[in-house]
């Protein structure tokens, strides 16, 4: 079931140790903020651009480490060109603590989505999550782009779950992200020994290992 | 004679070496991004730059014919070289802070604090790294005399931006919250300059001087003038030292004084064998005895009412603070010099005339005690849960906290329930320096994030 406005608020009125509250900050002009069934959401600052590593390819490992990334901050105000059909990581200025019987959805502002440009590459957002959004931002377009941080980008759709899940701790990889973060990776022969692959089996190129 | 055509040469040697560096600060279309402050800083080096081509490029032709003349004439050069040497020094470290390279948001709130102190309304700090691990503050006052001495050469030439102050940090604590409390001392060298150059420290100017004549008076006549002027110069740099400690403690909070317990690691005076705690009450030539330090720290964090909101603290930094409280002045070290003992006590003397000079500029700023009182529970909540804490909820309604009250709520959770947040989330082993640090990061983070938000939430249209 899709959280009503009035939902969407009757949780924000509850106090933090509330597992049923729900948080997102800052929420600017807040009236507007939340519409019948959706909280818009706007662009933070931070980034992480591609970029072309002096590599062969890229080996998502435990050496990745945003090896081909570049982080960049865009200040309110200024601007950030994303290029014809290029993808940026961004994030959601706000800050989001889900409750614990609360999945959300982030969809693309429909204005925004009609330039051409898309944030729902990864839109589901698990309870109790907690953090800025990471958001995957295609500009699928023929034309360069710009990005404004501060400005609307996308909509928070909440849904209740039946029958949640009461989780004595939670999940420490992404607790609290506030702007986009390099993903952890393990290293391929990890991830597929514990598939019944042996690890001599698993070539992984010289570059990978550097 | 050297002939102009040799000039011309020297004058062209100089204009590259000028045009290198103004290259350096020339808008950039990369990445980085810089805040109004540091923009403004470069805009005025551009602009000084410029001038200085200009002047150049045509510097030999009004040179003088009679030798002696040519080279009174030359030595322009000399002092224009000599200027801009002093210049290059920082520019590339204020062009690697930029805004990802700088703890921005504290940056931000910091001058917005300090921009409610009367006097401060349009004050605004432009930042550079640092390679030594420490915090400065350029003397503004020796940057505009230099800009003076070029603008003197060349009358076309920019004036150095009114209200602009430059403070150097360390390159490698660019994404720290704790550690860079500290800058809020090198606000207060600002501060302490402006009010200088205004004339309203003349009080605390005046007793100072009054404390050093009192010291010296029963022995002045046998004293070596070198050594008196040493002993006024020395407990002058001190009183600016106090002055800034003082200055910082009132306009942040006891997370001042922690997050300089924690950088110079003045846990060691503790130990009760003393060796560390001699070391801390030694006195130098430019500072203040730690000890000293940390005891007119305790006393102001007392007499405003920190105190009483901080001592049950369960941390051993609130011990160090109750230990420096207990040094007494016979205890402190002067530093090694003929008049040292003099010196010292002329500055005790005036120390409590620095404590007044602090009250008098802070006049009517809200220290921020009550808000910490009614938010640092809701604060904490928030961070143990992995919250940030800019919108919290209190009987329903939403508040936000002002940066005294986050910063210093922060660093109390940093303390007391850093354990009761890792203890909270899965699979995370406390008794590890590593996982420690790494959510130590993130709480900064939270907290950095929050004093941006606040920030936003305190200016957004309603």
């Amino acid at each position: 079931m899709v959280l009503s406005s009035k939902q969407v608020r009757r949780r924000m009125e509850l106090d933090v140790k509330d597992q049923s509250s729900l948080i997102i900050t800052p929420l600017l002009q807040q009236k507007d903020a939340v519409d019948l069934d959706s909280v818009d959401l706007r662009l933070g600052s931070y980034f992480i651009l591609p970029q072309v590593t002096p590599e062969p390819a890229v080996l998502p490992s435990k050496r990745f480490a945003g090896r081909s990334q570049l982080k960049v901050h865009v200040p309110l105000g200024k601007y950030l060109v994303v290029p014809a059909h290029q993808t940026v990581l961004g994030a959601t200025m706000e800050f989001i603590k889900l409750p614990y019987d609360v999945s959300g959805q982030i969809l693309t502002k429909s204005s925004i989505a009609r330039t051409f440009m898309v944030i729902e590459t990864a839109p589901w957002i698990h309870p109790y999550y907690r953090g800025c959004l990471t958001l995957e931002i295609a500009n699928v377009s023929n034309s360069p782009l710009l990005l404004y941080p501060g400005r609307l980008i996308g909509q928070l759709i909440l849904m209740e779950i039946s029958d949640p899940v009461d989780l004595p701790k939670l999940q420490g990889t992404y607790v609290g992200p506030v702007f986009p973060e390099h993903p952890p990776f393990n290293d391929p022969e990890d991830d597929l020994v514990k598939i019944g692959v042996a690890v001599d089996d698993v070539i992984v190129p010289i570059f990978g290992r550097v | 004679m050297s002939s102009v055509e040799e000039l011309r040469h020297d004058c062209s040697a100089l204009f590259q070496f000028i045009h290198r560096i103004t290259a350096c600060c020339q808008e950039r279309h990369g990445p980085q991004a810089y805040d109004k402050a540091s923009k403004e800083f470069f805009e005025y080096l551009r602009a000084l730059g410029d001038a200085t081509l200009r002047y150049l490029d045509r510097f030999a032709d009004s040179a003088p014919k009679d030798s002696d003349l040519y080279y009174t004439y030359r030595q322009e050069l000399w002092n224009l070289r000599s200027n801009w040497t002093i210049l290059h020094s920082f520019i590339k470290p204020a062009t690697d802070a930029d805004t990802l390279q700088a703890p921005t948001s504290l940056l931000q709130s910091l001058a917005y604090r300090l921009s409610t102190v009367t006097g401060f309304a349009l004050v605004k700090f432009a930042v550079f790294h640092t390679n030594d691990l420490n915090y400065l503050q350029l003397n503004t006052n020796e940057i505009r005399e230099l800009a003076q001495r070029l603008v003197q050469l060349f009358p076309d030439g920019p004036k150095f931006p009114d209200h602009l102050g430059l403070i150097g940090f360390p390159y490698s604590q660019a994404d720290a919250l704790f550690s860079n409390i500290l800058i809020a001392h090198e606000m207060g060298h600002y501060v302490f300059q402006e009010r200088t150059n205004s004339g309203a420290l003349g009080k605390l100017t005046t007793e100072v001087a009054n404390a050093i004549q009192n010291a010296l008076q029963p022995n002045v006549a046998s004293f070596k003038p070198e050594h008196v002027q040493w002993c006024i110069k020395t407990v002058f740099s001190w009183t600016q030292e106090l002055f800034c400690d003082l200055f910082a403690v009132q306009l942040v909070g006891p997370a001042y004084s922690f997050a300089y317990i924690e950088l110079f690691d003045l846990v060691m005076i503790l130990d009760p064998a003393g060796p560390s705690l001699a070391h801390a009450t030694e006195f130098n030539a430019s500072h203040p005895a730690d000890a000293l330090r940390l005891r007119e720290q305790f006393r102001s964090l007392k007499k405003n009412g920190w105190w009483a909101e901080i001592k049950t603290t369960k941390s051993h930094y609130v011990e160090v603070l109750k230990k420096a409280s207990s040094i007494r002045d016979k205890a402190l070290l002067p530093p090694s010099h003929p008049i040292g003992r003099q010196t010292l006590d002329a500055f005790l003397a005036a120390t409590p005339d620095i404590h007044g000079a602090i009250s008098e500029t802070l006049t009517g700023i809200d220290l921020g005690i009550t808000e910490f009182k009614q938010y640092k529970r809701a604060i904490a909540d928030h961070l143990v849960l992995g919250v940030v804490p800019s919108t919290l909820v209190m009987n329903g309604k939403p508040k936000y906290p002002g940066m005294v009250a986050l910063i210093n709520a922060g660093y109390k959770f940093y303390l007391e329930e850093i354990n009761d947040l890792i203890d909270n989330i899965d699979g995370q082993d406390k008794t590890s320096a590593r996982v420690r640090r790494e959510w130590t990061n993130r709480l900064e983070r939270w907290i950095l994030k929050a004093l941006e938000d606040s920030h936003l939430l305190s200016h957004q249209e309603v």
